[in-house]
């Protein structure tokens, strides 16, 4: 009985516990059952931009000369950073089939580069592909003949195109930045080069995934720029090139495709900015962050503009599931407190690429195409973020979303296949008033301007002018 | 005899004999048609239309093989090479780098190389790939729509009844003739 009992109690036990050291020893030993290829981060080749000096740039002049006409779209969205024109020219309200008639039609490299328009001529930053070079293009506006250009070596492949950015433009200068993040100042009559800064080199910016969509402004002959590098902000004298003020980069927030929105608030004069990590205010007079919302930021890319709305308040808006978002800019012990006001989920209204427009106390754009049922139809808002009107399953302005502009109290606005769509900019619901298809080829998907009746839109290869007015 | 069998000139047993001619008649008939439409169904595969498709991620679990016979494939010139390809890596990757915690396939099927500066090149390990779509979502909700999944005919067995095609919610699965077994998508 006892012999049994320890058999039982003693051996049994112990030797399952040694055979199951064994075979955990030979499980160890033997390694993974099958041939394992771990995922680890490996060293690819750079993507960054080898840094090669590219000013001064080669001037060429052309047989083209200015047109005297009246109008101007001087830089990205507009006049007013709002992207609504402030012209009163009475535009055409419908169109035929073949929609209005297009007055020239420019060949253009690969890309996106939108237009600025001013004293009769149409700046643009092309690419060109056969020189391998940034390209400003002063065009014009009566048949698109080139003036002059002035460009430099930057050799790019295209990543969803190559060019994406508009000119700011005054009497005096012109201002671009080029898909690299190189800018250029130059003289805007003659086309003589001022001055030019590489950002990657003199800044450590890190270009964007498919290129910066960064627009440039001008300001009271400043150029103010956002290397969201060793800077996050610099305002540079247009005639001399002189950095006057740099804002500091405390976070190592990034470059977007967003560009600088100018903000009156409180007295104070700002430029808002969406980078990498937040939203920044930055002092107008001498590059001082006045204040910082790290509750905002869109993975992978940031493309749309901040739209300020009345009364402090500005809208964010992103694509790749951001959604929307408002905060209000507020006051405590002196210091500039943005706060949240509400934020919208993608299926209610979150735009990829293009810049929604404030406008009659609503706000208007296209949703991204992962936007659910809504997806790429143009919406309009109320500020209180709900929907007053949708342009339903048979509108839709995709899939990535064409560019949209208001003139005479209408909407113009394309698709990615370069129809383009006239309807009443009303608040009162979606009205459509004519539609045609304008261009042939692909990704419609440039800033649009407007001058004296005259719209500027492109695809990937074409830009074209085309008469509006109202005959 | 019966009177009535007399009448009729039929017997029983011609009726029996008849009724069992009629019914082997038949069942070769029966049999020859069954033949047939088989040999007709072998002309024809499974396919997935990639219009239709939503990568919802039935093809990698309710295939009879294991793993499925539904893969991803990749249409060369829809591609935009990009640096962050939405179909390599998740949405919110930390890092755009081949870090197994920055890639959306589960299995590690999709390799990538550089091709010239930012542009990268992406290619498809079919012997790693389970057909699960996560690739294929991501690239078609955010990209260009370059990736895709077919059936793959050197590994399908082409059931008389597909359990996918019976699964799919979106009815992207039909039969295509044989000798075009591919709905491949091409640039526009």
């Amino acid at each position: 009985m006892k012999i049994v009992s320890v058999i039982i109690g003693i051996l049994i036990p112990a030797s399952v516990a040694a055979a199951g050291a064994v075979l955990l020893n030979l499980w160890l030993r033997g390694g993974p059952g099958m041939d394992v290829d771990p995922r680890l981060p490996v060293v690819e080749q750079s993507a960054l931009i080898e840094h090669v000096p590219v000013f001064p740039p080669v001037f060429v002049a052309g047989a083209g000369k200015a047109a005297n006409l009246p109008g101007a779209w001087p830089r990205f969205r507009g006049s007013n950073f709002d992207t609504i024109s402030t012209e009163t020219v009475p535009l055409a309200k419908t169109w035929d089939k073949t929609g209005p008639p297009a007055l020239w039609s420019v060949e253009m490299g690969e890309g996106y580069a939108g237009a600025a328009i001013l004293g009769g001529k149409v700046y643009v930053l092309d690419y060109d592909e056969d020189e391998q070079a940034d390209t400003l293009r002063c065009l014009s506006l009566a048949d698109g003949k080139e003036i002059w250009r002035l460009g430099y070596k930057v050799p790019l492949s295209s990543q969803h195109g190559i060019s994406r950015t508009v000119p700011a433009v005054t009497e005096k200068f012109v201002v671009t930045i080029g898909p690299a993040c190189h800018v250029m100042c130059a003289d805007a009559q003659s086309g003589k080069f001022l001055w030019g800064i590489d950002l990657v080199h003199e800044y450590g910016t890190k270009v964007p995934l498919w290129y910066t969509s960064q627009c440039p402004m001008i300001d009271d002959g400043k150029a103010i720029i956002a290397p969201a590098g060793s800077s996050m902000m610099i305002a540079v004298d247009c005639a001399t090139g002189k950095v006057l003020w740099k804002a500091p980069n405390p976070h190592s927030w990034k470059m977007t495709h967003s560009s600088i929105t100018p903000m009156m608030w409180g007295g104070k004069r700002m430029y808002v900015y969406c980078a990498s990590g937040g939203v920044v205010g930055v002092s107008a007079a001498d590059g001082k962050i006045l204040w910082e919302y790290p509750g905002w930021r869109v993975p992978t890319s940031n493309a749309p503009s901040p739209v300020i709305v009345p009364d402090g308040r500005i809208f964010l808006t992103g694509g790749y599931r951001a959604g929307s978002m408002m905060i209000r800019l507020t006051e405590r012990d002196g210091k500039i407190v943005p706060k949240k006001l509400f934020e919208l989920k993608q299926k209610v209204f979150g735009s990829e690429m293009q810049t929604p427009i404030f406008h009659r106390d609503h706000i208007f754009g296209v949703t991204s195409k992962d936007a659910g049922e809504l997806k790429e139809q143009m919406v309009c808002l109320n500020l209180q973020g709900r929907q007053v009107w949708t342009s339903g399953a048979a509108n839709r302005f995709g899939p990535f979303g064409g560019p949209y502009i208001i003139a005479d109290g209408k909407i113009f606005v394309t698709d990615d296949h370069g129809v383009l769509t006239l309807l009443e900019a009303t608040p009162k619901g979606y009205r459509q008033l004519a539609r045609a298809k304008v261009l042939s080829g692909k990704d419609s998907w440039a800033p649009m301007a407007i001058a004296g009746g005259r719209l500027i839109v492109r695809d990937s290869k074409t830009m074209i002018c085309l008469d509006v007015r109202k005959k | 005899m019966s009177e009535k069998e007399k009448e009729s000139g039929l017997t029983r047993r011609d009726f029996i004999r008849g009724g069992v001619r009629g019914a082997l008649l038949a069942g070769v008939g029966a049999a020859a048609g069954g033949l047939l439409a088989r040999s007709r169904a072998g002309d024809t595969v499974w396919q997935i239309d990639p219009e239709k498709c939503i990568a919802c991620g039935n093809c990698a679990t309710y295939c009879v093989l294991k793993p499925s016979a539904v893969k991803c494939v990749h249409a060369f010139d829809i591609c935009e090479y990009c640096e962050k390809c939405f179909g390599y890596f998740d949405l919110d990757a930390p890092d755009v780098e081949t870090g197994a915690e920055n890639q959306l396939c589960p299995t590690g099927a999709i390799r990538r190389r550089v091709v010239h500066g930012p542009q990268y090149e992406y290619k498809i390990d079919e012997q790693l790939c389970i057909g699960c779509g996560k690739c294929v979502a991501g690239c078609g909700q955010f990209g260009m729509g370059a990736l895709f999944l077919q059936v793959r005919h050197d590994l399908c067995i082409n059931c008389n009844e597909c359990a996918i095609a019976a699964a799919c919610p979106s009815d992207a699965f039909r039969r295509v003739p044989a000798d075009q077994p591919y709905l491949l998508k091409t640039k526009q």
